[in-house]
């Protein structure tokens, strides 16, 4: 060996193999598409504009809007009692202000326009209150993946650390993981998880975050657990024992990297899954609270309209399709980039 | 114990339990060790080479296996004579890695792959040796510049994968030499490497013997292996030691028919034969254990 080959660690190789999936690599620009929006939402769809130039003073109306809601701020005293687009009336020259793309809040609501089909000004249209459907979807997004992402960051966590242990130390340990994973498996999940909702005293979005994180750690943790059985007797893993390592360390610095590509995949996967169960329980009226849109609900509430207002159950229901089969795209191409028999 | 007895392990007893039964996996075994000496262990797969090494470590997987008999009488540098079996498991981690070190058969899969060779070899360090990351990088390059590693500042950012299985022993054996150890166990080091390749290691390994002043416990099934680098061999057949001494009375004047076998089936140099010999060839075990030499000669 005279000359070394660049160091490639596994991270790359896998990153080489999973670009070569053009269906999951345009699936992860579409997810980055979906974090923008859930970032940037307040920007994108809100009454209020994003900088005001007023009777020779300056405003920037939504990042004051984070002020208020998050660190107690108050509005301006112009601001106070008044609605921004009321405000255009009395505008003086020299006054302008620029608004988000889609100038409505989820909630804000207007008769008038009741109903109506897309058009330029809403181009997904408006609901039976003339709420901008768009503008619905776009604050829905945040609750949706947010509720993908934390529910499955916690049952990954719980499935991984139990599934170590289990896999790690077997015996008695062992035995009680694998009996508690089997009596979770016993309930179905959804009816579990609608029992527990319809429990609890308050409707909100940090409970369903909670529940699906609590019910679904099970595969995560068998996953785990094959993983610490097959790697746990590697050469290597006894060799961080010889060198004297805790147990913590050698589970979890040792043998826990090696176990994790399932669990990856599983996880991915698990994001799709859990978005479909929160649009499930919205639907069914179990979700987030009924001022707080998310998808689930908006389909829930246009049901009752479906003969008149296509446009507002074909948007929703294509964000969670499209969003559902990106990550399970995103899922696939993982899978198999992390397949070491499809390597060339 | 001599003054310059570093182990002695006596009348040795581990047991696996298992769905049929009670198996005994080493039975009763003694010898010692010695400063700067290399003590041979020989025997065929299944004869309870490596649960002897991995007793002397307490890295027996329990359940299903357990040391039930015997005493590890250990020299140890912090804490005078123990009994390695009597230690808790507080104590014997602080002797791992510090005072016991132990090198494997596969370096193709005891280095971590996930993580580069620096990292492992400087974990160990800043664990054991309280070093921060820069004396800990140094000290890596130097202990890879001891076991004779080609470009140390290469190797130090590269994955295990992208070395050969004597570069990787090599690094192997830097990790075990990082922190001094009195003891280095060598389980089959040499079995996964090519002959020239073994030569090498086994130079590496009794120079760093020399200039450490350590013992090594070198477990194999290779006498061509244990003739160059043993110092005592130990024979091991079903769990029992069959004969030890040291390596010339062994290799010159075998005394047991399972040593004799052993040594009648390393295939001839000059001339091909049809069949190899295997030991069955030349030894009968009777119902009562008892082993009988068969007198038969090669062709």
């Amino acid at each position: 060996m005279s000359e070394m080959a660049p160091a490639r660690s596994y991270t790359q190789i896998v990153a080489t193999q999973f670009s070569r999936n053009k269906l999951a690599v345009f699936s992860v620009h579409i997810i980055y598409v979906l974090l923008f929006v859930f970032i940037f939402a307040d920007f994108l769809a809100n009454d209020k504009p994003i900088v005001m130039h007023l009777k020779g003073n300056t405003y920037f109306p939504v990042f004051r809007e984070y002020g208020v809601n998050w660190f107690g701020l108050n509005w301006q005293d112009e601001f106070k009692s008044q609605q921004f687009k009321i405000l255009e009336d009395d505008y003086e020259a020299g006054d302008w202000a620029i608004y988000p793309p889609i100038p409505y809040s989820p909630n804000e609501y207007n008769l008038q326009v009741k109903l109506q089909p897309p058009s330029m000004a809403h181009p997904f249209g408006t609901d039976e209150l003339g709420r901008d459907v768009l503008s619905q979807m776009i604050h829905g997004a945040r609750v949706s993946l947010l509720v993908g992402f934390v529910a499955v960051a916690i049952y990954v966590f719980i499935g991984v650390i139990l599934g170590a242990l289990a896999g790690f130390y077997g015996g008695f340990m062992d035995i009680v993981i694998q009996r508690l994973i089997e009596i979770m498996i016993t309930f179905p999940r959804m009816f579990l998880i609608i029992t527990i909702v319809a429990v609890m005293e308050t409707q909100s979005i940090i409970n369903i975050m909670v529940i699906l994180g609590l019910t679904g750690w099970t595969g995560v943790a068998r996953f785990t657990r094959a993983e610490f059985l097959k790697v746990k007797n590697e050469d290597y893993v006894v060799a961080a024992k010889a060198l004297g390592y805790k147990d913590f360390r050698t589970i979890f610095r040792h043998v826990l990297p090696n176990t994790l590509t399932p669990v990856l995949v599983t996880a991915t996967f698990g994001v799709a899954a859990a978005i479909l169960i929160e649009s499930g329980l919205s639907f069914l009226g179990f979700g987030a609270p009924p001022e707080q849109a998310t998808w689930g609900s908006l389909l829930s509430s246009a049901r009752d309209m479906l003969p008149t207002g296509w446009w507002l159950t074909t948007f929703p229901g294509l964000a969670i399709f499209i969003t559902v089969t990106v990550y399970n795209l995103v899922g696939e191409g993982l899978r198999d980039a992390l397949d070491p028999r499809l390597k060339q | 114990m001599s003054e310059n007895t570093l182990a002695e392990i006596h009348e040795l007893e581990t047991i696996f339990t298992t769905d049929e039964g009670v198996v005994k996996a080493v039975d009763k075994v003694s010898f010692s060790l010695e400063k700067g000496r290399t003590v041979g262990v020989v025997g065929e797969s299944g004869s309870g080479k490596s649960v002897t090494s991995l007793s002397l470590m307490r890295l027996i997987p329990n359940p299903p296996g357990r040391i039930v008999g015997g005493r590890l009488m250990y020299h140890s540098r912090t804490k005078g004579l123990v009994d390695l079996t009597k230690v808790s498991e507080h104590e014997m981690r602080e002797f791992r890695g510090n005072e016991i070190a132990m090198i494997f058969q596969e370096p193709m899969t005891s280095l971590n792959p996930v993580f580069t060779c620096g990292d492992q070899v400087m974990e160990a360090l800043i664990l054991h040796e309280k070093m921060n990351k820069k004396q800990a990088r140094a000290r890596t390059l130097e202990l890879f510049v001891e076991v004779e590693l080609p470009r140390p500042e290469n190797i130090i950012e590269s994955y295990p994968h992208q070395l050969s299985g004597g570069q990787k022993q090599r690094v192997m054996i830097a990790m075990a030499m990082s922190c001094n150890p009195r003891i280095l166990i060598a389980d089959e080091p040499t079995t996964a490497l090519d002959v020239t390749v073994q030569a090498t290691i086994l130079d590496l390994m009794r120079k760093l013997r020399d200039s450490h002043d350590m013992g090594i416990i070198f477990i194999t099934h290779d006498l061509g292996v244990i003739a160059e680098i043993a110092d005592h061999v130990v024979v091991m057949y079903k769990g029992k030691i069959v004969e030890q001494g040291s390596v010339w009375e062994i290799f010159s004047n075998p005394q047991h028919p399972y040593t004799k076998g052993l040594l009648a089936c390393r295939p001839p140099l000059h001339h091909r034969l049809k069949l190899l010999p295997t030991i069955s060839d030349f030894m009968e075990e009777t119902d009562s254990g008892e082993m009988i030499e068969l007198k038969k000669s090669v062709d």
